[in-house]
């Protein structure tokens, strides 16, 4: 399944400028993505649009400033909610693609 | 742990989800607001929980990704009561319970008492159970206000007073006045004498009412008159014309010699128990007795133990019903003698027993000249002890008539 990417979060834009000028945290006025990484074995991800992949090693996961890849084993979603999912298991990378 | 407990009340299941495209059906769930946890895969198949009303909602969502779900595991409180839902004694059991806690709960079980230090606990339950205060009763009649009153109407030295219910117990906190100063009751004495009650030598004598007819120094024996509580009215040509009665008060201290004398057979029987006893325990309700074994015996020697336990509820609530057990040893006698130092020891740990109850009694003791003598079979501690002691007894005084002269017969 195919998320447009959005544009809104590129310096230059008028959100963006708002958000600049009203000194505003970007994840609520822009709607992007906050991953908390615990270790190496927690990852929690904050508006997110949704799943693009997922497997015992890897779990795509698609935001408004692109997708975010993380690689690991025995990967697990501990829970899977509107705007907020939690990742376990052994992750040995996380990347913007 | 919430989440964890409003889980297991509404129930949720393990469910195991075949598709080409899981993501689908797990962005699809995520829309619809359906809660998914615990996502783990099996291969080509994902395993995760969801709760029973998100399992409702999923028909639409399988049939728009083609899925195919099966149930692997159920939990929760709904599930339990399916599975026993023929066990209607198990529901009727739950439902009594709480029926039985919640009656239970309507009475007072325990009455505290707290702050009490001079009035006994028991002197006061005796007090409310007159007030119609007692254990048992209900919570709802209860009054406290009446409580508070009718305890410091009662009681004149307990100056403060709170009670309260507190869960099924009433808590009486009393604070009493450690000031109080007992007036001793006013009663017409009688006139009275002080005579010795004891021989000896006067050593000290202080006179506080009467006449001293003794001083220091002065032999004295028993029956002798030591301060009269008859004071006798002079004229002016020192002639008696009267007599003036009071009860006489002095201290008076005795020099005496006390003989003290304790005999002890070195022979004695020493117990020594067999392991062989028997056991009865019983459950007694007020006269009737139900018990298991027996007490029955040949023993020759045997000593009974009984142990009764009487049922309380909480602190104060006795109820008519005790358990307990009964013992019996049985026993062997052997006979032995005391050894002459364990004799010693004895004896003289009597005679420091016996002169320390004299210096409780404010006795002081001048001289000791007891000996311990150890024969064949016999021990025996003997002698004198010289003391100084308080003495003195009360005896009504004697009341003499004066014949009033008239000037005329003069």
């Amino acid at each position: 399944m195919a998320f447009p990417m959005s544009r809104e979060y590129e310096k230059g834009t008028f959100k963006h400028k708002m958000a600049e000028a009203a000194n505003l945290p970007k994840d609520l006025a822009l709607g992007l993505p906050v991953v908390h990484v615990t270790g190496r074995s927690e990852a929690c991800v904050e508006n997110y649009r949704g799943i693009l992949e997922y497997t015992d090693s890897l779990v795509r996961v698609q935001t408004k400033c692109g997708q975010i890849r993380f690689t690991g084993k025995h990967l697990q979603i501990e829970y899977y909610m509107n705007d907020e999912m939690k990742i376990t298991g052994r992750i040995t990378a996380m990347e913007y693609v | 742990m919430f989440v964890l407990l409003m889980r297991y009340l509404k129930g949720y299941l393990r469910i195991c989800v075949t598709s080409t495209s899981p993501e689908r059906f797990l962005n699809l769930c995520r829309n619809r607001g359906i809660l998914l946890w615990g996502l783990s895969p099996h291969g080509r198949d994902y395993e995760m929980y969801i709760s029973i009303r998100g399992f409702r909602k999923l028909k639409p969502v399988l049939k728009k990704t083609k899925t195919k779900v099966t149930i692997e595991e159920r939990f929760g409180l709904p599930f339990f009561f399916h599975k026993y839902r023929k066990r209607k004694m198990f529901f009727c059991g739950a439902v009594g319970c709480v029926m039985i806690v919640y009656l239970l709960s309507l009475f007072i079980w325990n009455i505290h008492i707290d702050g009490n230090q001079t009035r006994t606990d028991e002197t006061i339950l005796a007090f409310l159970e007159e007030k119609n205060t007692v254990h048992g009763m209900l919570r709802k009649d209860v009054d406290c206000e009446q409580i508070v009153k009718d305890i410091r109407q009662q009681f004149d030295d307990i100056i403060w007073v709170s009670a309260y219910v507190k869960g099924t117990r009433l808590m009486i906190q009393v604070k009493e006045n450690s000031d109080t100063i007992t007036m001793p009751a006013t009663e017409m004495e009688k006139p009275s004498d002080i005579v010795a009650d004891k021989d000896g030598v006067v050593t000290e004598m202080i006179t506080r009412k009467g006449v001293p007819l003794v001083h220091a120094g002065d032999a004295v024996k028993k029956g002798d008159l030591l301060v009269s509580g008859r004071v006798e009215v002079l004229n002016d040509s020192k002639e008696v014309i009267g007599y003036q009665y009071q009860t006489a008060d002095a201290d008076i201290f005795v020099q005496t010699v006390c003989p003290y004398e304790e005999k002890m057979e070195r022979a004695y029987e020493k117990k020594i128990y067999t392991e062989k006893e028997r056991r009865k325990y019983y459950l007694k309700w007020n006269d009737i007795k139900v018990s298991v074994g027996t007490t029955k015996n040949q023993y020759q020697h045997a000593e009974r133990l009984t142990e009764e336990y009487r049922w309380t509820l909480g602190e104060h609530f006795v109820l008519p019903v005790s358990h307990g057990m009964e013992r019996e040893r049985e026993y062997r006698l052997n006979k032995k003698l005391y050894g002459k130092e364990e004799v010693q020891t004895m004896l003289s740990e009597n005679f420091h027993r016996f002169c320390g109850e004299l210096e409780k009694k404010g006795v002081q003791i001048l001289e000791n000249n007891v000996k311990i003598h150890i024969g064949q079979n016999l021990a025996t501690a003997k002698g004198t002890l010289t003391l100084i002691e308080p003495a003195g007894e009360q005896r009504e005084t004697e009341i003499i008539e004066v014949e009033q002269k008239t000037e005329g017969e003069q």
